[in-house]
């Protein structure tokens, strides 16, 4: 069920007017819960049994955790790796099948052979993002963060609250768990700002995302035929695609939790403004980076033991950060030039001519140019794939590209609106005069726009 | 007015207070209301022997348009490609001959392709305007000659107009459409703004969404994408949406038509049977019904032309098991009051095939029409 759907507008209203009926009684939270597994149900109802798995284990690890003399190391260990073998069979197994066959000559069975009932050899829609959190629990409790759960209701609700459950924010129990403890205060301003979130997500996703997706697959798909100039084109256009797609569905489920009366966590915030590649893992998925950065960067060491060891632990993260978008060796080229990138930052910050002021808008422009050129390993099917595009990119045999001026008008406006919200000037932006005149073209844009069969591409991952 | 920022929460989203989006909506729900309103006023059908072009096919907001526009005295030939005329050019319909031929306004207010179920919800949700007037509606048997053309069988069939039939009131076996589309089209059929935005795609965006048309590949030239340095927004000013079909070169079906086309002549082959189906296990039939009586409920003075199928095209049983179908549709409806008539087939070379006639074929339909006596009471003015 995409949010961009009728389906899910009628699934929402239900949910909403059911959640209102039942606030005064304890059974909201069975509510949330029911209609979190019918919203993942949805897609494939085999998919509950997995989620429904990993959330109670992770509850009963923690409770066995809290226990007199409990192994605790041992229990936590047991989710880690219960928690990962999900993940591993899921996503990875065929990928490293066909890469041992590949390297060692054998035949192993794909991993499709193996699966019981005749099922079909699925990846689960958004494991990568409940795994995460329910494992974040167990990891925060282990540490003494939290304090564990009393309710399994109220957990699996948190483990699987439909807004946030197939793509994010990957929320921590810190923030997201107490919320469940009372019923939230619907207020006036809650539905406000939820609405104008989710009406700001939908544009993104409809009249933005698809848009450029229309240029960049018809570039990508068949790079060896394009030229250099479309493809540097599509390869901006795709990362603009990419925000606009995977932030509008932050933006619409933080929409759609805020009107029910939850806040998760915000997840972007204008990466494309940023004037060094920490600056952009600051503001670009921000939910992931921090997750990474408290649950692999700080356990590994983090920058406390030595120069060498921080340039490691920084790679070691990136490059486990790209194999969580997918099993494939583009998918850690990505991750391999973002922690290059930022391991050379981090060298290069203590060396004299880096010193050198440079406006910031150079750096904004060095920042893009290079989050692109991790964005043409992400986009393209293979390595080979993506070397292609860059060597036709370098090689100058640039031609008309026949890139859509409105395109090219709508995210120049995007980016501007963006600079301008990140400067001085952002208050310019907060004046009504400017919000509601927008958010009208906005609306009845959107009506123009086509919605068939488009889903988001975070759901891969 | 100044909004205070979110903080720890600001992204670039933008953030409206509960009065402005009061506000937002009153506006919305003005440009909602107004814009479709405009747009009527703008669009006006000046030719007396209109009918919707055929690319317009899926445009049923042209058929508002139409509907909406009928003098008082107009009387609109309601029914499928027999009264729009799938053989003949805009001169050469019922609507037309009837028209020449007596001192009234009749109005072709066919479409293509068109059948009971659809024809239901065309009228239900896209020609409210016609009420308190008289109707001519035609009554095609031929949808219920084999469980297949009455989508009553539960294989799953694409057809046209699925958007017009009961998306979610009543299963038709043959419409396996997931939820989400049904879901999409009750809303377009039942919102008239949407069914307007439809429309300007249709018209001035070759059926896309203004995004996608900027992106279009032109056929002539498939490496060529001659929007890509268009201002979508300018089309919507355009005085001919059309020539964009020219400048794209990209050819919208559309079938020759007229007493010069190929297609324009007798049928031919052997006689044939066919698996008629009994009214009360048809879909079209009931269809036909809910329609009639929706009419009537309008306060609509209401006139039912039955077939005339061409009868020299089916063998005997086939022939007969018709006469039976055509007795029990007239005696449903003398049951209810309403005025019909069922004429003899024509001559077997005024059809094209099994069902519409040719120019020669309408002209003569329009005559016999004009003599029968319960037609010519009917359509007197009173």
């Amino acid at each position: 069920m995409l949010f961009h759907t009728w389906t899910f507008f009628c699934f929402f209203a239900v949910v909403l007017i059911g959640l209102i009926l039942l606030r005064k009684t304890p059974f909201w939270v069975h509510w949330i819960l029911g209609s979190s597994y019918f919203f993942y149900g949805w897609w494939n109802y085999y998919y509950l049994a997995l989620i429904i798995y990993s959330t109670a284990l992770d509850f009963f690890i923690v409770r066995q955790m809290e226990r007199p003399g409990a192994r605790k190391k041992l229990w936590l260990w047991i989710s880690i790796l219960n928690n990962l073998s999900l993940l591993g069979f899921f996503k990875y197994a065929d990928f490293f099948i066909s890469n041992i066959n590949g390297l060692t000559g054998l035949n192993l069975s794909p991993a499709s052979e193996i699966m019981p009932f005749d099922l079909e050899y699925l990846l689960p829609v958004g494991i990568s993002f409940y795994t995460f959190q329910s494992m974040s629990y167990t990891i925060d409790y282990y540490r003494g963060k939290i304090k564990r759960e009393t309710s399994f209701i109220r957990f699996a609700a948190f483990v699987s609250f439909f807004p946030q459950l197939v793509a994010g924010p990957i929320e921590r129990a810190k923030n997201l768990l107490p919320q469940f403890h009372k019923f939230p205060k619907i207020k006036r301003q809650d539905l406000a700002a939820g609405s104008s979130l989710f009406i700001v997500g939908l544009f993104k996703k409809l009249a933005l995302a698809n848009y450029a997706a229309l240029y960049v697959d018809r570039v990508y798909e068949d790079p060896s035929s394009a030229n250099g100039a479309s493809l540097t084109l599509a390869t901006f256009a795709f990362a603009w695609q990419i925000y606009f797609d995977f932030s509008a569905y932050t933006d619409m489920a933080r929409g759609a939790a805020r009107i029910m009366g939850f806040k998760l966590s915000l997840n972007f915030k204008n990466p494309y403004t940023s004037a060094s590649l920490s600056e952009f893992w600051s503001r670009w998925h921000i939910s992931l980076s921090t997750w990474f950065r408290d649950y692999v960067y700080f356990p590994l060491g983090g920058n406390k033991k030595g120069a060498k060891r921080t340039y490691i632990n920084l790679l070691s993260v990136f490059i486990i950060s790209g194999l969580w978008h997918g099993a494939a060796w583009t998918f850690l080229a990505w991750g391999l030039i973002h922690g290059a990138g930022l391991t050379a930052e981090k060298a290069l910050t203590n060396v004299k001519f880096t010193k050198i002021r440079l406006p910031r808008w150079v750096k904004i422009t060095v920042t893009f140019l290079l989050v692109c050129a991790g964005w043409i390993f992400f986009r393209s099917r293979s390595i080979d794939e993506a070397l292609i595009v860059y060597r036709k990119i370098f090689s100058l045999e640039w031609n008309d590209p026949q890139f859509p001026l409105f395109l090219l008008l709508m995210i120049g406006a995007v980016w501007i609106y963006q600079l301008i919200f990140e400067s001085k000037m952002k208050n310019i932006l907060t004046e009504n005069w400017i919000r509601v005149p927008l958010l009208i073209g906005m609306i009845i844009y959107l009506f123009f726009c086509s919605s068939e069969g488009d889903q988001f591409i975070y759901f891969q991952f | 007015m100044r909004m205070k920022n979110n903080k720890g929460t600001a992204s670039n989203a933008l953030f409206l207070r509960p009065k402005e989006w009061i506000i937002t909506l009153i506006l919305v729900t003005i440009i909602f209301i107004g814009s479709p309103i405009i747009s009527k006023r703008s669009e006006q059908i000046n030719d007396s022997n209109y009918r919707i072009p055929y690319r317009l096919s899926n445009d049923y907001w042209s058929y508002t348009q139409l509907t909406s526009q009928l003098s008082e005295n107009e009387i609109p030939i309601i029914g499928d490609s027999v009264i729009w005329g799938e053989f003949v050019d805009n001169n050469s319909s019922l609507s037309h001959f009837l028209s020449d031929l007596s001192n009234r306004d009749f109005t072709n207010a066919g479409m293509n392709g068109l059948y009971p179920l659809a024809l239901e919800g065309l009228i239900k949700n896209h020609a409210k305007s016609i009420k308190k007037r008289k109707v001519i509606l035609h009554l095609n048997l031929l949808w219920m000659s084999s469980p297949e053309r009455d989508l009553s069988l539960p294989k799953e069939q694409t057809f046209n107009h699925s958007q017009l039939i009961p998306q979610i009131t009543r299963k038709i076996p043959s419409y396996h459409a997931p939820i989400e589309k049904r879901l999409s089209r009750f809303a377009t059929n039942s919102v008239p703004f949407l069914s307007f935005v439809k429309h300007i795609k249709e018209n001035y965006f070759l059926q896309r969404s203004p995004a996608e048309w900027t992106c279009l590949q032109s056929e002539a030239n498939p490496e060529q994408y001659p929007n890509t340095n268009l201002n979508p927004l300018n089309q919507l000013l355009s005085a001919d949406p059309l020539s964009i079909k020219d400048q794209l070169k990209i050819s919208i079906k559309n079938t020759e038509r007229g007493v010069n086309s190929s297609r324009h002549k007798p049928w031919s082959g052997s006689q044939r049977s066919l698996d008629w189906i009994s009214l009360n296990n048809s879909l079209q039939w009931k269809a036909f019904k809910n329609l009639s009586t929706e009419l009537l409920s309008r306060r609509n003075d209401l006139f039912v032309l039955i077939g005339p199928l061409n009868n020299h095209m089916f063998n005997e049983m086939t022939a007969s098991k018709l006469n039976q179908l055509r007795d029990e549709a007239s005696e449903w409806l003398k049951s209810m009051q309403i005025n019909h008539w069922s004429p003899d087939p024509l001559p077997s070379d005024h059809y094209a095939d099994a069902s519409h006639p040719l120019t020669h074929g309408y002209e003569m339909l329009a005559k016999e029409l004009l003599k029968n006596k319960s037609f010519t009471d009917w359509v007197r003015p009173r």
